[in-house]
C-alpha cells in the first residue's frame, strides 16, 4: 500500500449497511466513500477517480447494482467489485461476477469475512496491475530492441565500407549493402551461407586467417583487388565476454582513388628521376670524352662538346626551377602577387624579347594589338611573362627556318584574349590532348633536337588558371599550333 | 686483322649521346652510322649489316631499345649481329629492365646492357668484347 490510503465506496441503500461497513474499513485504515444508490455512487466514482474497491448491493433504487458494476468496470477495469447480496439472491450474483464482479459476500456477514474479502480483492487488483505492468514494459523493450536492431542494422548497411561477418563454422552470418554491392555473388543468398560462396580468394583466406587465430585475436589488413578496384580488407575476430572467439568481421574499403593516387606520385617521382638523369648522364659523358683525351683534342670539337654540355646543364636548371614553381603551385604555397598588369605592354616586351632568337632562326614574328584594346587585368607580374614567354619560346622552337610566329592581343566581353600562333610543326589530336601534361613532350624526328624539360606548357596552365584564365590549343600536323590564352579583366 | 673499319650502329633519340658515341668510336677506329629514330635505323637495315647494333631503350616508347633488338634478331640478315643496350632508363621509372644473369639478357633479346653514363673504357670494352676483337685495338 502506498502514501494514499485505498479508497473504497460502499453503495447500499440500506442506512444500516452502509454505516456498518463503513466502520469496519475506517478502522482499517481504509478511505471510505457511500452513496445510497447506483446513480449517486457512480457520481462518487467519477468524482474521486482513486477509488479502488467498490463495494454493491445489487438491490437498489434508480441505478440497479448490476448496471453499476458494468458502468464502472467500463470506467476502470482493474476496480475490485464486491457483490453484497442475500443467500437468497446467490444466484444472481453469480451472474453478477460474470459482468465482472471480483466475489460476493453472502448477507450477514463478520468484519472479518468482508475485510478479507477486501484484502484478497486488493491483492488480486495489485497482481493484475504488476502483471500488467511487466507485460507492458516486456513489449516496449522489445521494440525499443527491435528499433535498436533496425537502427544498428541501417547504419551498418548505410556504411560505404563493406562488413562481412562470418561465424566459427565459415557461414556468412551478415553483409551490409556495401558488400552486396561488391561481391554480387553473395547479394541474393539466404544466410547463413558457406564462405566459399565468396569468389575473392583473397578476401576468403583473409577471414580464414582470422578464424584460425582464435586463441590470440589477430587484426589482418591486406590490400587486395575486388572487381576493377583496389580494397583494404581489415579482418579482426569477433570475441566473447571471456575472450573466446565467436567469428570474424571484415571491413572491406575502397582505396583505389588512393592506390591510383601513390601510382601517380610514383610515376612523378620516376619521371623526375629519369628527367634529371639523361642531362646529367649526357654532361657526364661529354666530360668523360674530354677527360679521357680519346681522339685527341681538337679545339673545335671539345669547344661544341663543352657547349653542349651547357645546353644541357641550362635544360637542367630550368627543369629545376620549373619543378619549384610546379610544386608551389600544387601544394597551394604559389602566392600570387596581383596587381593592375598591362596583358597587351607585358606580351610587348616578351615579344621584343625574343626578336633576335626569331631572326636567328629566319622566323618571321609579329605582334597585332586589335583596337585600342584596354588591356589591364589584376594579375602577377611574374607569372604572365613566364606564361608568353613559354608559348613564344615553344612557338619558335617547334617551327621550322623560314616560318611565322603571330602573337595577337585583343579584348572580349570579359576578358584579354593572346593568341599565339605558328606555322610550325603542330600536333596529332593525341599530343595535343596531353600537351599540357607534365613531362609531356612529343616525340618525333623534329622534336628529337629540341631541349625542353616538358614541364613549360604545363605551368603555363597552371598560372592561367590561379588567375581564373583559360589557355586552349587548335593544331593540326604539319599546320602550326595556335595556343590561346584568355585571362579575366579587373575591375 | 683485316685492317677493315668494323661498322656500329647507333640508335638514340638523344643527339648528344649519337654525337658522343660518334666521337668516341670514330676515335677508335670504328665507323659509325647513327639514327636519332627506330624507324631510320629499321629503314637502313634493309640493306646493310653492321657489325654491332648499339641502342638506347626509352625512346618512342618506354621499351623501344627492347622491341628494336629482338626485331634485329629477328632478320636472317642480321644473324649474329649483336645488339648492346644503353640506357639512362635504368631503373629510374620504377621498372626494373636491368637484367642481371645472361637468361635474362637474352630473354630481353639484347648481348649487353650498360646504363649511361658509360665511360669511354667500359663501353669499348664491352664492345671489343662483343665483337670479339679484345686486345685488337692495342695490336693494331
Amino acid at each position: 500500500m502506498s502514501d494514499a490510503p485505498v479508497r473504497i465506496l460502499v453503495a447500499d441503500d440500506e442506512p444500516g449497511m452502509r454505516e456498518g461497513c463503513r466502520k469496519i474499513l475506517v478502522a482499517e485504515g481504509y478511505a471510505v466513500e457511500t452513496a445510497a444508490d447506483g446513480v449517486e455512487a457512480l457520481e462518487v466514482f467519477e468524482r474521486h477517480g482513486d477509488i479502488s474497491v467498490v463495494l454493491v448491493d445489487l438491490k437498489m433504487p434508480r441505478l440497479g447494482g448490476m448496471e453499476l458494476i458494468e458502468a464502472v468496470r467500463q470506467r476502470d477495469p482493474d476496480v475490485v467489485l464486491l457483490v453484497i447480496t442475500a443467500y437468497a439472491a446467490i444466484n444472481t450474483a453469480v451472474e453478477a461476477t460474470k459482468r465482472g464482479a471480483f466475489g460476493y459476500i453472502p448477507k450477514p456477514f463478520l468484519p472479518d469475512e468482508l475485510l478479507l474479502r477486501v484484502r484478497n480483492g486488493l491483492e488480486m487488483r495489485a497482481l493484475t496491475i504488476e502483471a500488467r505492468r511487466l507485460r507492458e514494459e516486456r513489449e516496449r523493450r522489445l521494440l525499443e530492441v527491435a528499433a535498436e536492431r533496425t537502427q544498428s542494422r541501417t547504419i551498418i548497411d548505410c556504411m560505404t565500407d563493406g562488413v562481412l561477418v562470418v561465424n566459427r563454422d565459415r557461414q556468412i552470418v551478415l553483409r551490409n549493402a556495401a558488400a552486396r554491392r561488391l561481391m554480387p555473388e553473395i547479394a541474393g543468398i539466404p544466410l547463413p551461407a558457406e564462405l566459399e560462396t565468396i569468389e575473392s580468394a583473397e578476401v576468403r583466406a583473409i577471414i580464414d586467417e582470422t578464424l584460425a587465430a582464435r586463441t590470440e585475436p589477430q587484426i589482418a589488413i591486406r590490400e587486395i583487388p575486388l572487381g576493377s578496384g583496389t580494397y583494404m580488407v581489415n579482418a579482426s575476430p569477433v570475441l566473447g565476454s571471456s575472450g573466446e572467439s565467436y567469428g570474424a568481421v571484415a571491413v572491406l574499403r575502397d582505396i583505389t582513388a588512393l592506390t591510383k593516387l601513390a601510382a601517380a606520385k610514383s610515376m612523378f617521382v620516376s619521371m623526375v628521376a629519369h628527367e634529371v638523369k639523361s642531362p646529367l648522364a649526357a654532361i657526364e659523358s661529354y666530360l668523360n670524352l674530354l677527360l679521357s683525351g680519346t681522339g685527341g683534342h681538337d679545339p673545335e670539337r671539345d669547344r661544341r662538346m663543352l657547349e653542349r654540355c651547357m645546353v644541357r646543364a641550362k635544360t637542367l636548371r630550368t627543369m629545376v626551377s620549373e619543378l619549384i614553381s610546379l610544386v608551389a603551385v600544387e601544394t597551394g604555397k604559389f602566392s600570387l602577387k596581383r596587381s593592375p598588369l598591362d596583358v597587351g605592354a607585358v606580351v610587348a616586351e616578351v615579344v621584343d624579347a625574343y626578336k633576335d632568337r626569331a631572326a636567328e632562326k629566319n622566323i618571321q614574328l609579329t605582334l597585332a594589338t586589335l583596337g585600342s584594346a584596354q588591356t589591364k587585368v589584376l594579375a602577377d607580374r611574374e607569372a604572365i611573362r613566364s606564361v608568353f614567354n613559354n608559348l613564344v619560346d615553344n612557338a619558335l622552337k617547334y617551327t621550322p627556318a623560314g616560318g611565322q610566329v603571330r602573337v595577337a592581343v585583343s579584348l572580349e566581353q570579359l576578358s584579354v584574349c593572346v593568341s599565339v600562333r605558328d606555322t610550325g610543326i603542330g600536333m596529332s589530336p593525341e599530343e595535343r590532348s596531353r600537351v599540357f601534361d607534365d613531362f609531356y613532350r612529343a616525340k618525333n624526328e623534329f622534336t628529337a633536337n629540341v631541349p625542353g624539360t616538358g614541364l613549360g606548357l604545363s605551368l603555363v596552365k597552371k598560372f592561367v588558371e590561379l588567375h581564373q584564365g583559360t589557355v586552349t590549343v587548335q593544331s593540326e600536323p604539319g599546320q602550326g599550333s595556335e595556343f590561346t590564352v584568355r585571362l579575366p579583366v579587373g575591375e | 686483322m683485316d685492317g677493315q673499319p668494323r661498322t656500329v650502329l647507333v640508335v638514340d633519340d638523344d643527339p648528344d649521346f649519337l654525337f658522343l658515341l660518334r666521337e668516341l668510336l670514330e676515335g677508335h677506329g670504328f665507323r659509325t652510322v647513327v639514327f636519332e629514330s627506330r624507324a631510320a635505323a629499321t629503314a637502313w637495315l634493309a640493306d646493310h649489316r653492321p657489325d654491332l647494333v648499339v641502342s638506347d631503350l626509352m625512346m618512342d616508347a618506354l621499351d623501344a631499345g627492347f622491341s628494336f633488338a629482338r626485331w634485329v634478331k629477328e632478320q636472317p640478315s642480321l644473324a649474329g649481329v649483336p645488339v648492346l643496350i644503353v640506357t639512362a632508363v635504368g631503373s629510374a621509372l620504377g621498372l626494373d629492365f636491368a637484367p642481371r644473369t645472361p637468361a635474362e639478357l637474352e630473354a630481353l633479346h639484347a648481348d649487353g646492357y650498360l646504363e649511361k653514363p658509360v665511360s669511354p673504357t667500359a663501353l669499348l670494352e664491352r664492345i671489343h668484347a662483343l665483337l670479339g676483337t679484345a686486345g685488337e685495338e692495342r695490336l693494331s
